[in-house]
């Protein structure tokens, strides 16, 4: 038998399967692009128009909050991907294949995140030229941060893919956990105009923290620093855990490891 | 058997399918809660110049979007049998006549649609203040409406051969419904363009109907074209599954 494959031969060979299926899926790319930009030229337009009193720009406001709510529901992709791998049975080849399952699970959510981050990038940079901000670094800088909060997203929509069993309760409970993620941050409308009840849990949603992030770069008078990359990296932490944990459930029925 | 009965047959089974995970009912509530809750009250108190509350004014299209997705629920098990679970064929050999079972499709889509709306469509009512009459009223706008998303959704399960591509019409039907009608802002902002777009969208007749019956009114001339927006994507949605059951 031959040698068992390096780490890093396994995270590529998974990232590259995923950007494959990304090539393969020209329609979801058409699709999110052309609903990206009906988000910000028309909705953003228009409802800036109506919150004109604000003491902001809410159009700017909203362009960063745009690229980075679309890609967490990029991210979320990838478990729609392993749920329809379960259900035609290719899930249990892959994870027949001669590597661990956390390893597995680290290749699918950088795979999930590679590919929104291929994705977002002509978004962000044409957010960075429309807000007038045109640095390289600072863009190359907020990709990365977007790029974090994919993959931590990636590795919650793997958690839900392993939890679920039903085909329609797995489509609805991802629309509502893309819902949810985005709706209870500061993606597109600050904190202080959402609901009292909601703006603790908002302030730790990692999406508020990456908007924050890509806002302070892009945007002058908005501010993020430590907090914010902390609750970015706990939120990657927890989800490739718990990724990983279930799966290990799935293959082996046995106890987190 | 009587057509009626086969009929009715064909929507008891969508019904016991639908109820199979009962939870469901319950996140596509909170789905709609979070849209009227979060979003909706984040975007009334931002947007509080306009003479009116905004809240109130986009409340109804939160619940049309539920309508949408619930109705893609009924597109999606339309589309597993065809694709996915390949009994379609054997669905085919039951004694029911292929346009009856494809009109009850329709059908059942449309009544699994107002059973998970009826709790949103009481909170609306509820916001609204709306007395019994004009709550059953509300009720005909989500029921006539719920006919243009079945037929949509149809469509959709007839022409995608993949999930990818039912995804893909199912995210491009639900941003053509929201961002090119009146859900977010009024025809007066729109640009000629968009204007003319959201003319033949039946969520702007949809919200504007029940929007008028926030002021005390029924507005009939808004039913017209939602009414003959609704009927021609239901015969889109029939016509389109129809086809695929010729082999």
């Amino acid at each position: 038998m031959s040698e068992k494959p390096s780490t890093l031969f396994v995270i590529w060979a998974l990232i590259e399967r995923d950007l494959r299926t990304l090539v393969k899926s020209p329609f979801i790319l058409i699709n999110r692009t052309i609903f990206f930009l009906i988000q910000l030229f028309v909705f953003a337009f228009l409802v800036s128009k109506l919150a004109s009193s604000l003491g902001f720009n809410y159009f700017e406001f909203y362009s960063v909050g745009a690229v980075v709510s679309t890609i967490t529901s990029i991210a979320f992709i990838i478990g729609e991907d392993l749920f329809e791998e379960e259900e035609l049975g290719l899930l249990d080849y892959l994870l027949s294949l001669p590597f661990g399952h956390s390893l597995f699970v680290i290749g699918r959510a950088l795979g999930g995140a590679v590919r929104g981050l291929i994705y977002v990038t002509p978004m962000m940079v044409l957010v960075a030229y429309v807000d007038g901000y045109f640095s390289p670094v600072g863009i190359a800088g907020s990709l990365l941060v977007v790029f974090v909060l994919a993959t931590g997203i990636s590795g919650l929509s793997i958690t839900l893919a392993m939890m679920i069993r039903n085909a329609n309760r797995f489509d609805i409970v991802i629309a509502l956990a893309e819902l949810a993620t985005v709706r209870v941050s500061a993606a597109i409308y600050p904190l202080a105009y959402m609901p009292k009840v909601l703006q603790p849990v908002a302030a730790y949603s990692p999406v508020t923290s990456a908007s924050d992030i890509v806002r302070a770069i892009f945007l002058p008078g908005y501010s993020a620093g430590i907090y914010e990359t902390v609750v970015l990296v706990l939120f990657v932490a927890i989800f490739f855990g718990l990724g990983s944990a279930f799966l290990f459930r799935k293959i082996e029925g046995g106890r987190f490891e | 058997m009587a057509g009626s009965n086969k009929a009715a047959d064909v929507i008891e089974r969508d019904f016991r399918v639908f109820f199979a995970d009962r939870y469901m009912l319950v996140i596509m509530f909170i789905n709609f809660m979070i849209d009227l809750g979060v979003s909706g009250l984040s975007l009334g108190a931002m947007i509080n110049n306009l003479g009116f509350s905004y809240f109130l004014y986009i409340a109804p299209g939160a619940n049309l979007i539920t309508a949408t997705v619930a109705a893609f629920q009924s597109g999606r098990d339309v589309w597993r049998e065809r694709i996915i679970q390949d009994t379609q064929q054997y669905l085919l050999t039951l004694p029911v006549r292929k346009n009856v079972f494809a009109a009850s499709r329709l059908v059942s889509g449309m009544l699994r649609t107002m059973v998970t709306i009826l709790p949103g469509t009481i909170v609306i009512a509820l916001l609204y203040r709306l007395t019994f009459p004009f709550f059953l009223v509300g009720l005909l706008i989500m029921f006539v409406y719920s006919g243009a998303v079945a037929g949509l959704s149809v469509s959709a399960a007839a022409l995608a051969n993949s999930l990818e591509l039912f995804a893909t019409v199912r995210s491009t039907a639900q941003v053509y419904l929201s961002f090119f009608s009146t859900q977010f802002y009024p025809s007066s902002i729109l640009p000629p363009a968009v204007a003319v777009v959201s003319a033949f969208n039946p969520m702007t007749w949809a919200v504007q109907s029940f929007r008028a019956l926030q002021s005390g009114t029924v507005d009939l001339p808004l039913f017209a074209p939602l009414t003959g927006l609704s009927l021609a994507l239901m015969a889109v949605g029939f016509i389109l599954y129809r086809r695929t059951m010729n082999y």
